[in-house]
């Protein structure tokens, strides 16, 4: 009865995306970049790192839709296959991220004393550094590659979701429905799973929409900077780095991969606004 | 010669919500003479606020109003406040209207000494040459409201106040630009009882002293009975009465006032349990077509749910919108 | 006062938490860091010395409460390449990062809170949707495309501006606008929906029966009871305006604490990188009580708290 309710919940959600206009435009376009990269192969006969040392710095056409960069390769194809690295930017350390800092400020909010000392005052410390440079402090002693930089962006989030979720959990257990349930005589394990998770979903929700648009943009800076992921690994960010000394002659090699980002960035923001506004009506967003 | 100071005339607000516009006030009248305290009656969200808010000119953003609202200076020049511009509006704001609002924490703002906060319409009017002035003459009415210390309070942030405090500092703030009409917006519906009495003396004690008129907006029949001279009662947008405080306790004659009126909790009666008028406004928008309280009228006949009765006279001064009535 | 030094005290033992992490994490990386810096042709007895002369043979809270030491006498080790005092490479890159954070900071605050302003004023009017269009382009653009761009138009094809840094105003414009872009987005974002809350807050209603029209009641009254939560922000922001200090730093040349660190990494030079990070954690942490000190002088309901 209980997970039929939740399930109708969920269709609701689904429901309420639907009639939202912006959420319906950026999901469609999230969609779109989806099968683009997934199925790449299909849209195209190149291959990511196939070099054609005869055909290097190609302007756009005779095949080639953004022309080809300083080794022949399609500027297109790597495109797509770089947008498959960011959308798994987006979602992995992101939905980890999500998950042990909920998981930590529960555990802060329940256990109280010591245990909610430390782990907030881990979450302090990651607050005050910088996320670019403990990123470099990861990368410096795991080496450039895509693991290094999914550890560092679950490293740099999750702070600020245990810090949220705790204040939220702890808000929720004085509320009066969970004293209700507790002098009802439920278990503590019970009034977490059944009154306190539920409640705090659609705030996790909301964290989790925020980091998806940081992570991604974060990835490309370290890979822009060349201490991300590492080549012949395709990224976006990576990508832009490269055909930087190329800025003036062919600027769309550096422009396309990097407002390949931007389209990336924008729609996972406009559907995490909209998202937002559903989840809660009330609240005004800019 | 008349001594009228305000008079609204065929006042209509509406909001718009959506493609409709949905009526809050529609086509008040009300007179206000010299000197006298005036108290509006009704429910929450019969339109009471909204009437005194369109003298102001505060609508809330989606609020439209037409009509006039005539101001009758002493030496006879009449204006229309509606259709002055907003610069002008602002100049009659403060210094010949003052008003108090029903939350004296939200309405004071958080972030500015109170002094300064009464200070600032003396500043906004050029009614002092300097800031000494302007100190002396805040710190005097601080004291007139019954602020204690008040060269010490003047300094004090809303926080630290308590809310009849407060309130007694929004009666400063209204009164201090010396205006000639009060408009007081449920002014103790936020305080408790014991500071109630005090606040309603405090505000008929001005009015008395400064010769000044007053609009009390109010939900609370023991607030006009302690405070007003005359009495409008609203509902739904509409005036259904309006008498001398004296004629309207001794004979209300519209239902509604009768429910009102035996609502109110009465020493020596002790009853077993309180008089309510029974059913809820109805909906915005789905109004009757007749008189607006039919529905809810313990007398009702037919006609009364086809057919907006209009005003009658039925003693000197006394007047009411209803079919029952005018048969008496 | 009291309520400030206890923050004070809680960013002191953040600070101390950030040392430790950061020293833990370098000091797991896998080969001695004498090695790295040695080529394979040293005899093993000169790797000892060094190991030994840079202290590596002690144990970890040995190898820690002397690094600690050091911090407190101003002393951050030295880097393995450069051959001088982290702490003297430091201060000497920092003056290049604080005149381009400060200049980004003018430079999206004026833009964000001016439009956050205009949109807040104008609700639902064409200035609204223009501003809130831009800042949403403004937080969704990649820093070093905001760069690349930026040095596209204004170096090559107007050739208004110099292409990377050379020690003049002129040259740390193009930098500044780069740096701030993203943030005024947000600080625009934050404005409008503070002030519109502000805006319907009852004592709006009040200033205007004082007599205030709308434009000085907003002036007068709304704009400082939103300043604390923008000003909150603007402390937060510090955080990701360091970050972004690293990659517009390496887009224009700049020798700030950005291309520091960015070299420390790239040359595997560990103290360096160790002092470059501790130091900005101590930045963050010195905007922090400034925003609190600042909010507390604005908002009196902190005071007496």
């Amino acid at each position: 009865m209980k997970a039929e309710r939740k399930r109708n919940t969920g269709q609701e959600l689904f429901r309420a995306c639907l009639h939202n206009k912006a959420a319906l435009i950026s999901g469609l376009i999230i969609l779109l970049i989806i099968l683009l990269s997934t199925f790449a192969p299909l849209f195209t006969h190149y291959d990511e790192t196939g070099q054609d040392l005869m055909n290097r710095l190609m302007p756009p056409g005779n095949g080639h839709l953004f022309g080809t960069d300083e080794l022949g390769r399609d500027v297109f194809t790597r495109i797509l296959y770089g947008t498959r690295v960011s959308l798994l930017i987006a979602l992995l350390p992101t939905a980890l991220a999500a998950a042990l800092g909920t998981a930590l400020g529960i555990c802060a909010a329940s256990f109280r004393g010591a245990t909610d000392f430390i782990i907030m005052r881990l979450a302090d410390i990651m607050l005050s550094i910088p996320g670019m440079l403990f990123a470099m402090v990861v990368l410096y002693t795991l080496g450039g590659s895509l693991a290094s930089v999914v550890i560092s962006l679950i490293l740099i989030e999750w702070g600020e979701t245990a810090r949220v979720v705790r204040s939220v959990t702890l808000k929720l257990r004085e509320s009066e429905f969970v004293e209700a349930s507790v002098s009802a005589g439920a278990g503590g394990l019970h009034v977490m799973i059944w009154h306190i998770l539920p409640n705090l979903l659609p705030t996790i929700i909301v964290l989790f929409t925020l980091n998806i648009p940081a992570s991604i943009l974060s990835e490309s800076a370290l890979s822009f900077l060349g201490i991300g992921i590492q080549p012949p690994q395709v990224s976006l960010g990576l990508m832009t780095g490269a055909s930087r000394q190329y800025l003036f002659q062919m600027p769309w090699l550096a422009l396309a991969p990097a407002g390949m980002i931007m389209v990336i960035v924008l729609s996972f923001h406009f559907f995490g606004d909209a998202l937002r506004d559903i989840l809660d009506p009330g609240r005004r967003t800019a | 010669m008349s001594d009228i100071l305000l008079e609204i005339k065929n006042l209509t607000v509406s909001v718009r919500n959506g493609k409709s516009d949905i009526p809050i006030v529609k086509g008040v009248n009300i007179e206000i003479q010299r000197g006298e305290i005036v108290g509006l009656v009704g429910e929450s969200g019969c339109g009471k606020s909204m009437t005194a808010r369109s003298v102001m000119g505060i609508l809330p953003g989606p609020a439209r109003k037409s009509g006039e609202i005539l101001w009758h200076e002493p030496d006879g020049t009449v204006t229309d406040l509606t259709g002055l511009s907003e610069k002008a509006l602002r100049d009659m704001c403060g210094l010949r209207i003052g008003m108090v609002f029903q939350e004296p924490m939200t309405s004071l703002n958080p972030m500015m000494r109170i002094g300064d906060q009464v200070a600032e319409v003396l500043r906004i009017h050029k009614l002092v040459r300097n800031r000494e002035e302007a100190r002396e003459k805040v710190i005097r009415l601080l004291k007139e409201v019954g602020i204690e210390e008040p060269a010490l309070r003047y300094r004090s942030y809303p926080h630290e106040l308590s809310g009849g405090m407060r309130q007694r500092v929004m009666i400063a703030m209204a009164m201090i630009g010396e205006p000639g009409l009060l408009i007081a917006d449920e002014p103790t519906t936020a305080l408790d009882v014991t500071i109630e009495a005090q606040i309603l003396r405090l505000i008929r004690q001005m009015c008395v002293s400064r010769h000044m008129s007053a609009l009390v907006i109010t939900h609370n029949m023991g607030v006009v009975s302690a405070l007003c001279d005359r009495v409008y009662v609203m509902y739904m947008g509409r005036i259904m009465e309006r008498a001398s405080t004296g004629q309207l306790f001794a004979n209300p004659l519209h239902p509604y006032t009768r429910g009102l009126l035996s609502s109110l909790p009465r020493i020596g009666k002790n009853p077993e349990y309180l008089t309510t008028i029974p059913g809820n406004i109805p909906e915005a928008g789905r109004e009757p077509v007749g008189c607006e309280f039919c529905l809810r009228c313990s007398d009702d006949e037919r006609r009364c749910f086809f057919e907006r009765p209009s005003e009658i006279e039925t003693d000197e001064g006394h007047y009411v919108s209803c079919f029952m009535c005018q048969r008496v | 006062m009291k309520g400030l030094l206890a923050r004070m005290f809680g960013v002191v033992i953040v600070l101390i938490g950030v040392i430790a992490l950061i020293f833990i994490m370098l000091w797991v990386i896998p080969g001695d860091p004498a090695t790295v810096l040695l080529n394979d042709h040293v005899s093993q007895a000169n790797i000892d010395r060094l190991t030994q002369s840079m202290g590596l043979d002690k144990s970890l809270p040995e190898q820690f409460f002397g690094y600690m030491k050091g911090i407190l006498t101003g002393d951050f080790g030295s880097s393995y390449f450069m051959q001088q005092p982290v702490l003297s490479l430091i201060l000497e890159n920092f003056p290049y990062t604080l005149r381009l954070t400060l200049l980004a900071i003018a430079f999206s605050w004026t833009l964000g809170i001016a439009s956050g302003v205009i949109s807040a004023v104008c609700h639902e009017h064409f200035l609204d949707y223009l501003f809130r269009g831009t800042a949403v382009l403004g937080i969704s653009v990649p820093v070093f495309m905001v760069a690349l761009f930026l040095q596209y138009l204004f170096y090559y094809r107007f050739s208004l501006l110099p292409l990377t840094y050379d020690g003049s105003f002129v040259s740390l414009i193009l930098p500044a606008v780069a740096l701030g872009w993203n943030s005024a987005g947000s600080v625009a974002r934050l404005m409008r929906s503070e002030l519109m809350e502000q805006l319907d807050a009852p004592y709006i209603d009040t200033a205007k029966a004082k007599g205030l029209t709308y434009k000085k009641a907003v002036l007068a009254h709304a704009l400082r009871n939103a300043a604390p939560s923008v000003i909150t922000l603007m402390a937060l922001q510090l955080s990701g305006m360091l970050s972004g200090a690293v990659i517009t730093e390496s887009v224009f040349s700049i020798p700030g604490l950005g291309q520091l660190a960015l070299t420390a990494v790239q040359t595997r030079d560990m103290p360096l990188l160790q002092g470059t990070v501790i130091f900005t954690a101590l930045l963050i942490a010195v905007g922090n009580i400034l925003a609190d000190m600042i909010n507390t002088m604005l908002d009196p309901r902190l005071r007496t708290e």
